[in-house]
This record gives C-alpha cells, structure tokens and sequence, in this order.
C-alpha cells in the first residue's frame, strides 16, 4: 500500500503539491490526471524516493520511502533519460545490475513484440522507439508498484496500443499501477480510478465504473467537469 | 558500490584511453629517442611527457567533475537515484571512481618516469646527474631530492588532486541544489569551487605554512589535511544530494 500523509512540496517559494494525502492500493490501475503544473510529476518523484518532501511523508509498506523503497517501486519520467552512450540491450543490462526485480526474459519478450532491436542506440531512437523501450525496461521489474509518468506522450496511436497493452499485461491483484497522463479517453477503459490534481491540490480519487453507473459520466466528461470549474472535494 | 563504480568508468573510460594515447605517443618518442641517442628527441618527448601527465590527470578529474554536473542537471540523474543506493553510495562511487583513476594515473606516471630515468642512467652512466637533473626539475633544489621525498611528494600532489575534486564535486552540488535550471549554474558552480578552494589554501597556508614545502613533516601533514578535508567535503556533499538535491 502507498500511502500520502500531508505531503507539500515547495521549490524557491512555489508550492508543486499542497498537503496530498491519499493511499493507493495493490490490484488497482490508477490514473493520475491534471493539467501540466499541477503537481503530479512532484508527487511521483516523490513517491518514488527521487526527493523528499518537504513536509508531510509518504510510506510504502507502512515504510517511509527511500533507497530501500526503490527496490520495489519501478518510476518511468516522462523524458528519456538513459545514457547517451547506451544501446537497448545497455539499458536492459544496467536495469539487470541494479534490480534483482528485473527479468531480461521479460524485457527481450517485450522488444520482439514492440520490433526494437538490442542493438539500437538509444540517441537515435524516434520519440515512440524511446517510449516503448522506456516501458519496456520498466515493466520487466517484477515491481510492486508502478508509476509511469506520461507514458503516452509525443507517441503514435498504434505506438500507444502497444504501450497500454505492455502496461495492462503487468497489472495484478498483488501490485500498484499509476499512469499520468493528457490523454484521459485513452487511458479510460484501462484504470481503475482516477486520481485528479489541480494547482498543486487533490481534487478527488474517483471510481471510474461508479463514475458511469451512479453519475452517468465518463472519465472525460469527469475531467472537463473538473478543470472546467476547479472544485476541491470528491469522493475517495 | 562495484556495480556503480563500474558504470562510473564507463562514462570517463574514453577520456582516461585518450590520455593512455597520448603518454603512449610520448613514450613512444622517448624510446627511439633514447635508443638512436637523439637527445633533442628524447628531450622533447620527456618535456611531452611532463605535459602529458599534468593535462592527464588534469582531464581526467576535471571530466569527472563534468560527469557529475550532468547526471545531477540533466534527466539522466534517474539513471542513478531510482537505484536503491543512497546518495552516500552514489557519490562515494564516484569520489573512489574518479580519485581512483587519479591516483592510478598518478602512480603510473609515476612508474614510467621512473623506468624513463632508470633506462636513461643505464644508458648515460651518470645516476647522480639524472637524479640532479629531475630534484632541479621538480624542486628547483638537489639537496632535497630523495627517493623518499620524490615518493611522497607524488602522493601529496595525487591526494591534492582528490581534495580538489571532492571540493569540485561540493561546489556542483550546491550550485544544482540552489540554481536547477540556471544557464549560468556551471559558471557559479566553478565560482563556488574557487572561492571555497581559496579558503582551503589559506587555512593550509596558517597551519603547514612555516614547513619547507618539499620537507617531509609538510608533505606527511599535506597528506593527512587533504585525506581529512576530502572526507568532510565527501559528508557534506552527500548529505546535500540526499537531503536538499532535486533530480
């Protein structure tokens, strides 16, 4: 469990979160929804142990995160960010010498059904090739919780597909799933819940299905609702 | 910590085989020099060789430094602080990793200038004049030149060389820590860094100063201040990337 208690987050006088407090739970997809700005990059870092709040905590596990975290929470960011001078295969290894959660089964599985070749360097790789192998790396931990920051972003549809499917596969009754992202029809049949942020502010945690079934909305309806008139509150 | 030295290298290894190319091409004058008695050949090659060493060990810190700015101020800083490492061990790899790289390169300069003065003694027959020649060379003074002294002078100036660039590496960290995104972050970061070298040397200068700089109490008490302040800058840094850094 994944667990936000009063989280803020301030850099040089501006506020990226303001007192988050939420919890996520094992075998559930989560979206993480909001404008850009609105914290949900912080929040992940965060969460992943990238940086500390500076007040508030978050705990995974009841266990404050931290280097011993990282062992189970596999963090995706957005831009690419492997080394210049690594190739695909590079990057598989470096995830095989660092996490005793990764599976180069997996990853060589997920680069045969994506057609990435090992041998590609990952300078050259189009903005799609980058996010597949991105996700790929990623969902080859056997990771207890999962945080992909815009997985979908600056890739084409059929790139997307296979994304989601690569995201959906790893999902289980045992492990966290959080996806942020622009693109909220895309993500609508997939997640569970959708958490929103405005502002640096937690709007609400949102059921989609009980979304549908006793407010007669879809997610994007939801959103559109939401960041048309910025409401505090929500269901959770 | 292997595992993340073993990355670190991977990142400095064409600058450190850059060097090796060049001390080879020097030697590699030096010896056909020797071997055809040239000696404005060999002359020559020795003065590339002196150059070689001080440039190499120059770059190869100064790289390293260079790869710690980008991993803290660029998106690669995932690739190291998604690990389950903590910063301690992240920068504890690369202080080894790059003072490790010195100090070899350092001790192996050190080897080949004494194997070049070896051949040449061999092949000149005139120990005391060499010996003579290198203490002017290196201390402007032959009476104070011994193996000994040369020994521990060559430490000194690698351990030097590691306090430097753990106060390099203090100077990138609190820079990234207080200006993330600031165009003018490597030209403040390289401020910092003298400013604190600065107070360093005059500190030095107040407790080692009444020494003779190539006396064997000064060069003992070099080593234990530089092995000293390496340690506190090391604290100091970590904790800052642990506790106030956002990658």
């Amino acid at each position: 469990m994944l667990e936000s208690f009063g989280v803020t987050k301030k850099f040089l006088g501006k506020t990226a979160v303001d007192s988050i407090s939420m919890k996520l739970e094992p075998g559930h997809i989560y979206a993480m929804l909001g404008p850009n700005g609105s914290g949900k990059t912080t929040w992940m870092k965060m969460a992943a142990g990238l940086i500390k709040p500076t007040s508030g905590f978050i705990k995974y596990n009841n266990e404050s995160v931290g280097v011993e975290s990282r062992k189970h929470v596999a963090y995706m960011s957005t831009e690419p960010f492997f080394y210049d001078w690594m190739t695909v295969g590079d990057v598989g290894k470096y995830y095989q010498d660092f996490f005793e959660d990764f599976s180069m089964e997996v990853y060589d599985e997920m680069l045969q059904e994506m057609n990435l070749e090992k041998t590609l360097k990952c300078k050259e790789l189009s903005s799609g090739m980058m996010a597949k192998v991105k996700v790929a790396v990623t969902m080859a931990r056997d990771a207890k919780v999962y945080m992909l920051d815009e997985p979908l972003n600056g890739i084409d549809l059929l790139a997307r597909d296979e994304v989601l499917n690569a995201i959906i596969r790893h999902a289980g009754e045992d492990k966290i799933l959080l996806v942020s992202s622009h693109l909220v029809e895309e993500l609508e049949s997939v997640v569970d819940y959708a958490i929103f942020i405005s502002n640096a502010h937690l709007v609400g945690i949102y059921e989609v299905e009980e979304l549908r079934q006793n407010e007669g909305v879809s997610l994007a309806d939801k959103y559109r609702g939401i960041y048309g008139s910025v409401e505090m509150g929500g269901a959770c | 910590m292997g595992t993340l030295m073993k990355y670190e290298f991977r990142k400095t290894w064409k600058m450190k085989g850059f060097v090796l190319c060049l001390t080879a091409f020097f030697e590699l004058i030096f010896l056909f020099g020797v071997f055809s008695d040239n000696e404005d050949l060999w002359g020559s090659s020795i003065v590339g060789l002196i150059f070689t060493t001080i440039c190499g060990l120059f770059l190869i810190g100064v790289y390293g430094i260079h790869i710690l700015s980008k991993d803290i101020n660029s998106k690669q800083s995932y690739m190291l602080f998604m690990t389950p490492n903590s910063s301690y061990k992240i920068l504890g790899a690369k202080v080894l990793e790059n003072g490790g790289s010195v100090l070899l390169s350092g001790l192996f300069f050190i080897l080949l200038a004494i194997l070049d003065i070896m051949l040449l003694v061999v092949r000149y027959e005139d120990i005391q004049g060499m010996l003579d020649l290198v203490g002017v060379i290196i201390s402007g003074d032959t009476e104070e030149f011994t193996y000994s002294s040369f020994a521990m002078a060559s430490l000194d100036v690698v351990l030097s060389w590691v306090y430097l660039i753990c106060v390099a590496y203090l100077a990138v960290v609190i820079c990234a820590t207080l200006l993330k995104g600031n165009r003018i972050n490597g030209l403040l970061s390289f401020v910092a860094f003298i400013i604190i070298a600065i107070l360093v040397d005059n500190l030095h200068d107040t407790l080692l100063g009444a020494f003779y700089v190539y006396s064997m109490p000064r060069l003992v008490s070099n080593i234990g201040f530089y092995l000293f302040l390496s340690g506190i800058f090391y604290f100091i840094t970590a904790w800052i990337m642990d506790n106030k850094l956002s990658v």
